[in-house]
């Protein structure tokens, strides 16, 4: 879902905001793809935990002044429905490590291992270069 | 609403209202908000409020009391004669989409958002296994 509720909507262009939430989506599809996953899905608790980190930074913020707002789906005092609680750049931060921890997986197959198939790599495959690991022993390491 | 901060933008954008609308005061009273800035989404918009105050437009503030052939009849019982018609009415900020779309449990979309949209980072919803669709709240 590109700006769902909650998304920094109201902090400038919106287009750098779903080149970001696009890159979470693809990082995400290669995990489901490569790692025999069927479906994802965000858990009630993490759902439940970041509204109500929402609800509470959202009350001392301009927006939550008195005016009607689409903000507020056009109320004048509603719920903040459409903004994310902090800056745009903090939300880019937010979305470039994506906690897996929040979600919730169904497996292809009864085990999650499965795909770990049989015991060949695809960095293995005709054409790869298999030995990258002496050219870069610094690669690897991400950077904080 | 009170902090030194929201009195600063205020007196900054109200200043470059009234610089940009040449200081006429019928537009100034018409388009100067009265809530704290931020509060609806500023927008840079630039050339838009001088283009107000240009010579070949006029910003007619009066209430519409019908739409007749020739065109838009005031109050006042002036008749606008128009070429085209827009109406700006707002945004439905509701989330979910026009079709209806049911999930896990036999939850359907539009009704466990019928309160409250909550989504997670914006991306997706309880309910909504592998649901990474487009602009569902644009209506």
């Amino acid at each position: 879902m590109f700006l769902g509720p909650n998304a920094p909507v109201g902090h400038g262009s919106v287009l750098p905001i779903i080149e970001h939430a696009t890159k979470y989506i693809i990082n995400f599809m290669k995990k489901i793809q490569t790692q025999g996953i069927k479906a994802v899905s965000p858990s009630p608790a993490a759902i439940k935990d970041f509204n109500i980190h929402t609800t509470e930074f959202l009350k001392r913020t301009a927006w939550a002044t008195p005016c009607r707002s689409w903000f507020k789906n056009g109320t004048v005092d509603g719920p903040i429905v459409a903004l994310h609680p902090g800056g745009r750049i903090h939300w880019f931060h937010m979305l470039q490590d994506i906690r897996y921890e929040d979600w919730e997986y169904t497996y292809l197959t009864n085990n999650r291992f499965q795909y770990l198939g049989d015991g060949f790599s695809t960095m293995e495959l005709p054409g790869k270069d298999n030995v990258w690991y002496f050219d870069s022993p610094e690669d690897g390491y991400r950077d904080y | 609403m009170d902090s030194p901060e929201q009195e600063e933008a205020r007196v900054y954008s109200i200043n470059e209202m009234k610089t940009k609308l040449g200081n006429d005061e019928r537009l100034t009273s018409a388009l100067i908000p009265n809530f704290g800035v931020g509060c609806r989404r500023p927008t840079p918009g630039n050339g838009y409020l001088e283009a107000l105050s240009a010579k070949n437009v006029r910003v007619v503030t009066d209430l519409i009391s019908e739409v007749v052939p020739e065109g838009i009849k005031l109050n006042t019982g002036e008749v606008i004669k128009i070429d085209a018609f827009i109406c700006a009415t707002g945004f439905d900020i509701s989330f979910f989409p026009r079709f209806k779309m049911t999930g896990r449990n036999g939850k359907v979309l539009s009704e466990q958002w019928q309160e409250k949209p909550e989504a997670y980072l914006s991306l997706a919803a309880e309910n909504f296994p592998n649901y990474f669709s487009k602009f569902p709240n644009r209506r």
